[in-house]
């Protein structure tokens, strides 16, 4: 077969703002069904309300190896966008607030090339700074009580975020293979 | 600027990440200690009751020097009373769990002495914003 990633690869890179927008498009529509299929997992017993895996982050970590900052934005604005038709305004900021956060930290981690940190480290301080975003947007708009959550939260995120960049090692060099990825 | 064109598998864990976890251990401590500190509450009230009746209240704002008070409920129980809050010093009682419960400072909390029946709870006159429960 012809059809090896190559000649494929070559009429995609052709243009690179279509590259770019379907990537986005792409990764966007992948966050979206990771955060729907997370909310189908039944929630552990002693989890507090909002504490969730955190999986939709794997497409974000996705979109700033594959389209830098501006690509990573523009997948975190997309869920934001769904968390506002399908769980209302609150959510909205604290989506965009906790994954704005989240994406500037793992982008700098990214860009550093004096330390290279592993998957581990860019999952957990991304799901951290998630919580804090989200936090301080809830300590506005909610309530002030909610400073209460803050230690348990991070450390719920330290499991989460060691569990999405687990899986962030084990599938990335799989989709990397993909033409239109790689 | 493209990250994937180096095809060099990033590795799950390096000695930096380290940094990440360390700034999050941290700041739970900090949270942590946060929360737990004692607040400096305005409006204190001491109950005092010995054998069930309400024998004295004391505004712990008004007390200037601590005092002791002593209590002659079915044993004798002596009381500190300071302006940041009340301990037990001294009870006549065999196990000193009044004792032992050390100094209350926060409004709902109290020091309870059985075998003495004396008991001193702090109550707040205004509503303070401090967290009774959580439950989700």
């Amino acid at each position: 077969m012809l059809c090896r990633g190559d000649s494929m690869k070559e009429k995609v890179m052709m243009n690179k703002s279509v590259l770019v927008l379907t990537r986005i498009g792409l990764l966007s529509a992948v966050a979206l069904i990771l955060s729907a299929v997370e909310n189908m997992i039944p929630a552990l017993p002693f989890a507090l309300p909002g504490m969730k895996l955190g999986l939709s982050n794997l497409a974000v970590m996705f979109a700033l190896e594959l389209c830098s900052l501006p690509g990573a934005v523009c997948v975190v604005a997309a869920k934001a966008v769904f968390a506002l038709l399908t769980r209302g305004v609150t959510a909205f900021f604290m989506s965009l607030a906790g994954g704005v956060l989240a994406t500037l930290a793992m982008w700098m981690m990214l860009r550093i090339k004096k330390l290279q940190f592993g998957c581990l480290g860019i999952g957990i301080a991304g799901a951290f700074l998630h919580n804090c975003g989200q936090l301080l947007v809830a300590l506005v708009l909610v309530s002030d009580a909610v400073y209460a959550y803050f230690p348990v939260l991070s450390l719920a995120s330290v499991a989460t975020g060691a569990l999405t960049g687990l899986v962030y090692y084990i599938i990335m060099p799989h989709l990397k293979r993909i033409p239109l990825l790689s | 600027m493209n990250y994937s064109s180096d095809n060099t598998k990033r590795a799950y864990f390096r000695m930096a990440d380290l940094i990440p976890l360390a700034v999050i251990v941290l700041s739970v401590v900090l949270g942590v200690v946060f929360l737990l500190s004692p607040k400096d509450e305005k409006g204190l009230t001491a109950v005092v009751s010995v054998e069930g009746e309400v024998y004295t209240e004391v505004a712990l704002d008004a007390v200037k020097e601590p005092y002791e008070l002593t209590l002659h409920g079915d044993r004798e129980a002596v009381l500190l009373i300071s302006s940041d809050g009340v301990r037990f010093v001294t009870s006549d009682c065999p196990d000193k769990l009044c004792v032992n419960t050390g100094m209350i400072s926060r409004s709902g909390q109290s020091a309870v002495c059985l075998p003495a029946r004396v008991s001193v709870k702090l109550i707040s006159s205004e509503e303070s914003g401090g967290i009774d429960a959580l439950s989700g």
